[in-house]
């Protein structure tokens, strides 16, 4: 059977969307999934920097799409996983040095050899996006509790669905239960309110993955890490597991408010 | 998909008197392409709304009106197909009925046509999606902030419209806005417009509400039929 293509994008710069494919990528990896990561942010390449790889790099995104090498000459073996792959971006070239025709021809290759292939879409709308987009079957909309990320997914949301990919699920990414439990900060209710898309996990805010990410190793592989957690119970829903959703310390101020909602009603 | 126009062609649009015009009538959808002007322009102006529209028009049938341009069999099949591949229909007017003129049949339609066209769109309009329509316009979803909705006539949303809406937007002054839940960023009548009161953010619900113009202000209360 041939691979699923997902792509993970946010349209809105750094809630996350580097750090989710990194982790979702060791997840399905640890599962046993042939797995690949592409870093579509050509430019701006941040995922090998992320999974620990960057000194591996030799070839890259740009010299596969021109044919200057082979596919499996520029894919960097991960060295935690024996199925991890990771094909870099280009730093020194910028997003138009691939075409959105190359994109989807590579993804056609790789869907051949892999279970999953997950690109890493770099912010914005423009032509990185385009590139990031053409080959999927599904995707990924990573966002944070803030009113400018949530607008950006909408946006995003519906620029998917003008290209066929329908059902784009949501992953919403530094949640901090504390803030949202004084009514600081949007919650879960007021997101789903506005996007209405499935929810695939919501990630707690976790200073474990700053750490975790500078030394290049995914949260995903740490049992004590809340947002490892959420990122494996991510990976099971999107094996098709019924997972329910993490009990956080907030789940008490969610539902008191749901509560009071329809007492003002 | 097509592409993304090119500095150069997007500069030549704007040098255009005129563009192609969708039109709403009774009948059903009409594309105008201008009689005079470049035949290049129009079609890169018209491959523009289409992505734009994206699968908006999808499955329509439409009529394109040439009016007295003459065009080549191989621009013509060109251009139906264009419009093909973004999911309508396409139909040349001629193929209909070659006798009447175009600007005869469009002032006919407006002098007897006492209702206006409506159409219905079924889905959530979201962030930097824009929805125009000569007519009547029925959104089956919800108008999400960021969105734009304009219709030359009334503007219904069956859900909660929280994005910007324009009703009669050619000046028609009886234009009304009704939604199951009406917090817009703003909403527009004609030549008036007003926003969304700063104050509370989260006002209580009371239902379905309705906007229209009242002694030259927007005055929205809830509906009570």
């Amino acid at each position: 059977m041939a691979g699923m293509v997902i792509v993970i994008t946010s349209g809105k710069g750094g809630v996350g969307k580097t750090t989710t494919c990194a982790n979702i990528g060791s997840g399905l990896a640890n599962r046993g999934f042939k797995t690949v990561l592409i870093d579509a942010d050509i430019g701006l390449r941040n995922l090998d920097v992320v999974m620990g790889l960057e000194n591996r790099i030799v070839f890259d995104l740009v010299n596969v799409a021109e044919k200057t090498c082979k596919i499996r000459q520029a894919l960097i073996k991960d060295k935690r996983f024996e199925n991890l792959y990771l094909l870099p971006a280009a730093q020194t070239k910028e997003k138009d040095a691939v075409k959105p025709e190359q994109m989807v021809e590579l993804c056609e290759e790789l869907r051949k050899e892999f279970d999953y292939v997950l690109i890493d879409c770099p912010a914005g709308i423009e032509q990185g996006f385009k590139n990031a987009v053409a080959g999927a079957d599904q995707a990924i909309v990573v966002t944070t509790p803030d009113v400018s990320a949530v607008r950006d997914a909408d946006r995003i949301i519906g620029l998917l669905q003008a290209r066929e990919i329908a059902d784009p699920r949501l992953i919403i990414n530094r949640l901090r239960p504390d803030m949202v439990r004084k009514g600081d900060m949007m919650d879960i209710c007021d997101v789903n309110d506005i996007l209405a898309i499935c929810l695939l996990g919501i990630v707690p805010d976790d200073e474990t993955i700053i750490t975790s990410t500078n030394r290049g190793e995914p949260a995903v592989l740490d049992a004590n890490s809340k947002a490892g957690q959420a990122f494996r119970n991510v990976v099971g829903r999107m094996l098709g597991e019924e997972v329910p959703f993490m009990s956080l310390d907030f789940d008490l101020g969610w539902m008191s408010k749901i509560k009071q909602r329809f007492i003002k009603k | 998909m097509a592409e993304m126009p090119s500095p150069e062609a997007s500069g030549k649009m704007e040098s255009l008197s005129e563009n192609v015009v969708f039109k709403g009538y009774k009948t059903g959808l009409t594309l105008v392409i201008p009689e005079v002007g470049s035949w290049e322009g129009y079609l890169q102006d018209l491959r523009i709304r289409l992505e734009q529209s994206h699968d908006f028009f999808m499955g329509a049938h439409i009529v394109i009106e040439l009016g007295k341009r003459l065009i080549a069999e191989k621009e013509r099949s060109a251009l139906r197909e264009t419009i093909q591949a973004y999911g309508l229909n396409p139909r040349f007017a001629e193929e209909i009925k070659n006798k009447s003129s175009a600007a005869n049949e469009i002032e006919k339609t407006d002098e007897v046509d006492q209702f206006r066209a409506t159409i219905t769109v079924k889905k959530t309009v979201r962030s930097g999606q824009r929805i125009s329509f000569e007519g009547n316009l029925v959104i089956m979803g919800d108008v999400n902030p960021g969105a734009e909705v304009i219709a030359s006539g009334d503007i219904v949303v069956l859900g909660k419209l929280r994005g910007t809406a324009h009703a009669g937007a050619e000046g028609d002054e009886t234009a009304k806005i009704v939604a199951f839940q009406l917090r817009p960023v703003q909403i527009r009548i004609a030549g008036v417009i007003t926003r969304d009161s700063e104050s509370g953010p989260k006002a209580k619900y009371l239902g379905p509400e309705i906007a229209r113009i009242k002694d030259g202000m927007i005055l929205v209360e809830r509906v009570s039929y």
